[in-house]
């Protein structure tokens, strides 16, 4: 690569692998974000395909959360201005006329650590259905399918009305998983999700992530390179709120384009 | 160490620190006094109230009855039927214009408002939790009736004090919202819900006790209000003819009929049961409060780790 500062591409360059256009969900065009003075990130444009997973890695501090942060409109919570664009399906999700609230029920969340609701598993997993006051059969299916699919149905299904505190934090996790899933979005956004799982929980967490991009888009942060090697069909380093690279994965981490992706994936800093 | 060191052998003991030294002797020492002392403050701090409840008790209860509670005051005698009634209607309107407007206000001030009118709202609050009660009162009788050109009122009182509890819920319900953890409004946001729906079924229900606790807190201190009552709901020794007329309530009776000469009936004795009464009746709200306040502990366990 060349051009920017430090091997850097020059800000507002598309950095992707060569998919489709038509398979690209989300994109973002020379994404800058500032908190005060200070710039977080710095002219990010990425465009992630559909139904495939994405992760996006990077020393800490690099900006990996903020920028998926933004994919969602959560990043303005926390008081951060952003300029450019994010466009789901074509369309900018940062246009004044577009309901944040909205963009969050097709772009669902995960945190890093389970954020369950003080209430029954059940109620957890019905939150968003009930947001949009669906009849009790679509929320009663909703709940079931989204616990199948978050793998935690075997586990729960006696207990539904237990509150959702008495789980373990990886059946939380998944729970959490399950509550962004019932609102069927159209990508799922993971804020390194397993960050507080021991190595058991975090394997079955990256195993339904295995099984999810079947059916959506899964975009995942991780600080944690061999998790993006396993799970991620496409992976994208940021460095110091830069967008270094974004590569099919093999490529990636056998035959990295810049020379600061090679230095960090072979672990001479970070 | 060799195995030659047999038990009991001092300098081994030494060695192991296992004999106190000096240090540690006067703290130990100074430890014990503490235990000795500290239960004195305990006792200190207790004494006065448990004094307060005998002398309150020996005075009311011999003859308190059932009749007490039923009967009006007559003359130099009678019951607390109309203070009674009087007390109940009174923080009860008060209870439902402070609750109401406190805990709007107070989840407004948590979730919607800006840092600064934040900051406005909670030090206009405490300004208004350290007005004196006779001040809250005198503003009560210049707004709500010299100014309506009206008389004593129970309306009037009714709004004066929930002006006096209004604070004590706001403040309550600010702090129990600003309480919940962060990471569940983002939970809640990052799942679609507008900031009105985290509230209401995220938020509330984790803050739902500490609200409960302050509301009832704020009804035992207007309970126990004179006043801001004196110059706005008046006085009456019957029970009110409906909301615009002045009514009778616990805290004046105490007021009123204390100092009377014991000679004169039983309105002393009267006093003395009023004031039992709004004694027991703050025992009821902190008992509520304790009950409420477990059962929400229990479903909140291992939340806030």
């Amino acid at each position: 690569m060349s051009g920017g500062p430090d091997g850097l591409p020059p800000d507002g360059t598309v950095v992707g692998p060569p998919f489709p256009r038509e398979e690209i969900i989300l994109l973002t065009s020379d994404l800058t974000v500032r908190s005060g003075p200070r710039e977080i990130l710095s002219g990010v444009s990425l465009a992630f395909p559909r139904q495939k997973v994405s992760a996006i890695i990077g020393p800490s501090g690099c900006g990996k959360t903020t920028l998926v942060r933004c994919l969602n409109r959560m990043a303005e919570l926390a008081g951060l201005t952003i300029s450019g664009e994010v466009r789901y399906r074509g369309r900018d999700i940062y246009d004044p006329q577009v309901n944040p609230v909205q963009v969050r029920r097709r772009i669902g969340m995960v945190f890093q650590r389970p954020t369950v609701f003080p209430s029954s598993i059940y109620e957890n997993v019905a939150f968003g259905l009930r947001l949009e006051r669906e009849s009790r059969e679509v929320v009663d299916r909703g709940v079931v399918r989204s616990l199948k699919r978050a793998g935690l149905w075997e586990e729960v299904r006696e207990d539904l009305d237990r509150p959702a505190l008495a789980l373990s934090g990886g059946q939380q996790q998944r729970l959490c998983i399950a509550r962004a899933l019932a609102v069927e979005p159209g990508v799922l956004l993971m804020d390194e999700p397993t960050s507080s799982l021991d190595p058991i929980a975090t394997q079955k967490v990256e195993d339904m992530i295995y099984e999810l991009k079947k059916e959506y888009t899964v975009i995942i942060v991780t600080h944690n390179m061999q998790q993006a090697a396993r799970v991620a069909d496409y992976t994208a380093f940021l460095y110091q709120g830069h967008l270094v690279e974004f590569e099919e994965t093999r490529q990636f981490f056998e035959s990295p384009r810049a020379k600061l992706t090679e230095n960090y994936i072979t672990g001479r800093f970070g | 160490m060799t195995a030659a060191a047999g038990a009991g052998d001092l300098s081994v003991d030494i060695e192991l620190g296992l004999v106190p030294d000096r240090r540690v002797h006067r703290r130990v020492a100074w430890d014990r006094w503490l235990g000795r002392l500290l239960p004195l403050a305990f006792v200190a701090v207790l004494f006065p109230i448990i004094d307060l409840l005998y002398w309150i008790g020996s005075e009311a209860l011999p003859t308190l009855s059932w009749t007490t509670l039923t009967t009006n005051p007559v003359g130099f005698g009678g019951g607390l039927y109309a203070p009674l009634t009087g007390t109940v209607y009174l923080v009860g309107i008060a209870t439902a214009i402070a609750g109401t407007l406190g805990i709007v206000a107070g989840a407004y001030t948590a979730e919607f408002a800006s840092p600064r009118a934040a900051l406005i709202g909670r030090l206009l609050a405490n300004l208004l939790t350290g007005t004196p009660a006779i001040v809250v009162g005198y503003f009560g009788y210049f707004a709500l009736v010299l100014y309506t050109h009206s008389t004593f009122t129970l309306w009037a009182g009714a709004i004066t004090l929930s002006i006096f509890m209004l604070p004590y819920v706001y403040r309550v319900t600010d702090a129990a919202f600003g309480s919940v953890p962060p990471s569940q409004r983002e939970a809640s946001l990052g799942a679609g819900s507008t900031r009105g729906q985290y509230l209401r079924r995220v938020a509330l229900p984790i803050a739902f006790p500490q609200v409960l606790s302050g509301l009832f807190l704020a009804m035992a201190i207007g309970a126990g209000e004179t006043a801001p009552l004196l110059f706005t709901a008046g006085w009456s020794i019957t029970p009110a003819q409906g909301l615009s007329s002045p009514t009778s309530y616990l805290s004046g009776f105490i007021w009123n009929y204390f100092d009377q000469p014991s000679n004169l009936g039983h309105l002393v004795i009267l006093s003395f049961q009023a004031a039992f009464l709004l004694i027991v009746g703050v025992l009821v709200l902190n008992v509520a409060v304790q009950l409420v306040a477990e059962r929400y502990r229990r479903r909140l366990r291992g939340f806030f780790a």
